[in-house]
């Protein structure tokens, strides 16, 4: 028998182990686990920050509140560093504890911001006792969009969706919760989030009356233009805000857009920090630098989405921006408003 | 074991043989079953264009009965007259309806005035029909299949978007697929003042449309953008309801130009997704509805798993199988047959080379082949056969040497070192025997005045002469050899007697003695013969040669042969 030169496979094998473990690189690039929305990360965004920082950023998109809740809470909060919330969103992860105060000397870019958004006491829920909890980033509000050759002058308030000269020319959103907003801020309620007593037979009232000026409801922005255009419609509540304005812009329309004098209700979507995260300084860093002017100028540019740096075009200063909140029953309004979208009277959406 | 040349060629021309084989079933079998997947898909895209064919049929029944409901005379007359007996008849006609079509969930009549108040409203409601009466009646003017129906002429038909029905109220068709298809009623002056609405339900339309496709078979269908309408998997239909959209395009990618309307149709292979455990074969056409719609467009889709068309495939596989496992074998043996075939003759040859001998004969070569082994055969016999006579002369020239080297050239009669070698081996063998041999001495007299007178040539005739008289007058056993220029000895073996030696002597002297012609002269020479005999005149060479020489002197003093011992 010929020897084989060869040694056995197990020495081969432990060789290798051995050599891989002595060669392997010292440890690698601190990683920071984002947990995002669609455009507010787009890989060269990411790109820039991981060659000026040396760290690895793992991007995770989410698309629904639910699906973000679901996330951070599955690991206590530890499976990601630092996520986009918006500020009716936050308030339960702050009572669970799931995210940690921010330090705003870390974030000297935060000074670059408008001082709508540096005001943070005067934005309602990123603050809790004394402590700030998240960091604007992006927002739009609702605003109206009307037709131009329809209108003498731009619409000035929210009653307009119920005059009776625009009938079956009114769009509107197919949400419960805004919907009532509405009615509560065409009612001249203290907060359109608060309805209580005799405040829903009222808003009910206005949104029969409201859906019987209507042309229909929408769901979606290109479902929205699509009605807009086809069906000569005179008045479109904007629940996607500017990004319908250019949709409609885009397929030709003469269309306006105003913030009426009740204010427009408006989502801010914030950055925070879990209370799992690994490297905090990291987590500050990655806020600070999406505040500054370029990935600010992607948000508004490529996305459509309003930035906290310089105020879009279509407002103006004195405009007022209603910041959502939670509301005080959403189940309820969600089944008052099917009931009146669905052509019940006043006594069948009260019901019980 | 030796790995020769007829293995190794063996070898090489059994994988060539298998691979050839292999690669020939390969692709056969890859063709044929290329060929059903071809011919599944045809299958596939003309089942879907049936389907979208009866769909259509489906819809336009359906527009055939709304046409019929919109011309009863009880429908205008609801809606003008307010006559509460008129909406009850047109009420039972519509539960009939329902009753006849199980797809259908709900059908109204709806006012076009009074922000579009229904007016006759019956649904279905579990197993049973529902008359839906009183403040329960809706008002539905924001809905599209009202006032866009309130648009349409008479007898043109209105189709919905394909849409969960989140109307409140509506019983069994609440939050289900459904589509609303409506026309209006017109009146004797050409105004609109109400719409008949049928809303169907998908799910069941296409239960019995689908009925009789085979079981594995996989129903898709879209809208115009793609949207799941119809899915095997039924929680990702109607996304875009839920706040996220799953579209075709995701799942398929290939279905992108299809929805953007590049194309009518497509049939695709697909790996594993949502749609199924297993890769599938696919078909999707595209369809327009000609009706007035914001969405007459669809995506008909039907798949097949891959393994189910694949499993017409099996058996040819085994066949294939079988022929290249056939072939292979074939192959292994006629490789072996021809390595051998090969291999042979050179074993031949080299057999031949083993077994070479000087005789020139050896085992039979190929001579006779035509081919290059023949030919290289044929000259290897060629060199066989010289080589065989160059050894012959060689043994022949070395026993001419052998024979010069041991007897005298003139005589051709032993010389002395061969006489010596005798002698030894005869008194070796007296010894033994105890018997006894004797040794003469002959010397010719006065020969020397022959070569002087007659010539050197004359004196070696004369020489040859005695040589053969003395050759002949002895035994075969005995020896007889040239020692010197006229002396001769001859040695006598196994002698009876005595007197035997002095016998021979004599005979030997008379012969001697005999004239001899020699160019017309006759000539007579004597000799002087000296006999020893053994054991009784020497028991050794040595002491038998002095005797028989002073023997000879003897007899050549006295001119006559002396006896032994004397």
């Amino acid at each position: 028998m010929v020897r084989s030169r060869r040694p056995p496979l197990l020495c081969r094998v432990l060789g290798l182990v051995l050599g891989l473990v002595l060669s392997a690189p010292l440890p690698a690039a601190e990683v920071l686990r984002v947990l995002s929305w669609p455009g507010y990360a787009d890989p060269d965004v990411v790109r820039s920050f991981e060659q000026r920082t040396g760290a690895r950023v793992e991007i995770t998109v989410v698309d629904a509140d639910e699906l973000l809740w679901e996330r951070v809470r599955a690991g206590d909060g530890a499976d990601f560093d630092v996520f986009a919330v918006n500020t009716a969103e936050l308030q339960r992860y702050i009572d669970r504890g799931l995210v940690v105060p921010i330090d705003l000397d870390a974030l000297p870019n935060q000074r670059a911001q408008m001082p709508r958004f540096r005001d943070l006491a005067a934005l309602p829920g990123v603050m809790r006792n004394g402590k700030v909890f998240a960091v604007p980033y992006a927002y739009a509000e609702m605003g109206l969009i009307y037709d131009r050759r329809q209108f003498d002058a731009p619409p000035q308030s929210i009653a307009a969706l119920w005059d009776p000269r625009h009938r079956g020319k009114v769009l509107i959103y197919d949400g419960g919760s805004h919907t009532f907003s509405l009615a509560a801020q065409a009612l001249g309620k203290p907060s359109p989030f608060r309805l209580d007593g005799d405040d829903w037979a009222q808003a009910v009232e206005r949104l029969i009356a409201l859906r019987r000026n209507l042309l229909t409801v929408y769901a979606q922005p290109d479902e929205s233009a699509h009605l807009f255009l086809s069906r000569g419609a005179a008045l479109l509540f904007a629940n996607y805000g500017t990004q319908q304005l250019q949709l409609l812009r885009a397929a030709g329309a003469d269309v306006g857009y105003v913030i009426p004098r009740e204010g427009a209700l408006a989502w801010l979507d914030c950055w925070a920090i879990t209370r799992g995260a690994r490297n905090r300084a990291l987590a500050h860093a990655w806020i600070d630098y999406l505040l500054e002017a370029g990935p600010a100028e992607v948000l508004s540019a490529r996305h459509g989405l309003n930035n906290t740096r310089s105020q879009p075009a279509h407002q103006a200063d004195a405009d007022r921006l209603v910041w959502l909140e939670p509301v005080e029953d959403v189940e309820r309004r969600i089944l008052l408003w099917e009931r009146i979208v669905s052509g019940d009277s006043a006594a069948r959406v009260l019901a019980p | 074991m030796k790995f020769g040349i007829a293995a190794k060629l063996g070898v090489v021309l059994a994988v060539v043989g298998m691979l050839a084989a292999g690669i020939t079933g390969f692709y056969a079998y890859s063709a044929s079953r290329g060929l059903l997947v071809q011919s599944a898909r045809e299958d596939l895209l003309t089942a879907t264009r049936v389907l979208s064919r009866r769909i259509t049929l489906v819809r336009e029944e359906i527009s055939l009965t709304l046409r019929a409901l919109a011309r009863h005379p009880a429908a205008l007359a609801t809606l003008t007259e307010d006559d509460p007996a008129r909406a009850a008849e047109l009420g039972t006609v519509f539960a009939l309806l329902l009753e006849a079509n199980p797809a259908y969930f709900q059908i109204r009549l709806i006012a076009a005035d009074a922000h579009g108040r229904e007016r006759v409203r019956v649904d279905r409601d579990g197993g049973g029909i529902q008359h839906v009466t009183g403040d329960e009646l809706q008002e539905k003017g924001h809905y599209a299949y009202v006032f866009d129906t309130l648009r349409l002429a008479a007898g043109e038909v209105y189709m919905s978007r394909v849409a969960i029905n989140h109307e409140r109220g509506s019983h069994a068709a609440l939050l289900q697929p459904t589509v609303q298809f409506a026309t209006p009623l017109v009146d004797a002056a050409g105004v609109a003042r109400g719409v008949i609405v049928i809303n169907v339900d998908l799910n069941g339309v296409f239960a019995q449309l689908a009925a009789d496709l085979p079981p594995d078979f996989q129903l898709f269908l879209t809208n115009g953008s793609g949207d799941y309408l119809i899915h095997p998997d039924a929680s990702r239909t109607f996304g875009f309801d839920k706040g996220r959209r799953v579209r075709v395009q995701d799942e398929f990618p290939a279905a992108l130009a299809l929805v953007e309307g590049r194309i009518a149709d497509l049939v695709i292979e697909a790996p594993a997704g949502a749609h199924a455990g297993t890769p599938v074969v696919a078909s999707f056409i595209a369809t327009q509805a000609q009706v007035n719609s914001d969405e007459g467009r669809f995506l008909l889709g039907l798949a097949q798993p891959l393994d189910a068309v694949l499993a017409r495939a099996t058996p040819l596989g085994a066949v294939v199988l079988q022929i290249v496992i056939g072939l292979s074998i074939a192959g292994i043996l006629i490789a072996s047959v021809l390595a051998r075939a090969i291999t042979r003759p050179i074993n031949a040859l080299s057999s031949a080379v083993e077994h070479f001998s000087d005789d020139g004969r050896g085992p039979a070569l190929p001579v006779l082949r035509a081919d290059e082994i023949g030919a290289l055969a044929r000259r290897f016999a060629e060199l066989r056969t010289q080589i065989a006579q160059q050894m012959a002369e060689l043994h022949q020239r070395r026993s001419e040497l052998e024979h010069l080297a041991q007897h005298d050239a003139l005589t051709d009669l032993p010389n002395r070192a061969l006489f010596d070698d005798r002698m030894g081996v005869a008194l070796a063998a007296a010894r033994r025997d105890d018997s006894r041999l004797a040794l003469l001495f002959i010397d010719l007299d006065r020969f020397k005045p022959i070569n002087d007178r007659l010539g050197h040539a004359a004196g070696d005739r004369v020489l040859k002469g005695v040589a053969d008289r003395i050759r002949h007058n002895i035994r075969e056993s005995d020896t007889a050899a040239r020692i010197g220029g006229d002396e001769f000895v001859v040695l006598l073996r196994s002698l009876q007697s005595l007197d035997d030696a002095t016998h021979v002597a004599q005979k030997i002297g008379e012969a001697i003695e005999q004239p001899v012609e020699l160019d017309g002269h006759s000539l007579t020479v004597t000799a002087s013969i000296g006999v020893a005999v053994y054991p009784e005149d020497g028991i050794d060479a040595a002491a038998l040669s002095r005797h028989a020489d002073a023997a000879m002197y003897r007899a050549k003093d006295a001119g006559k042969p002396t006896a032994p011992g004397g």
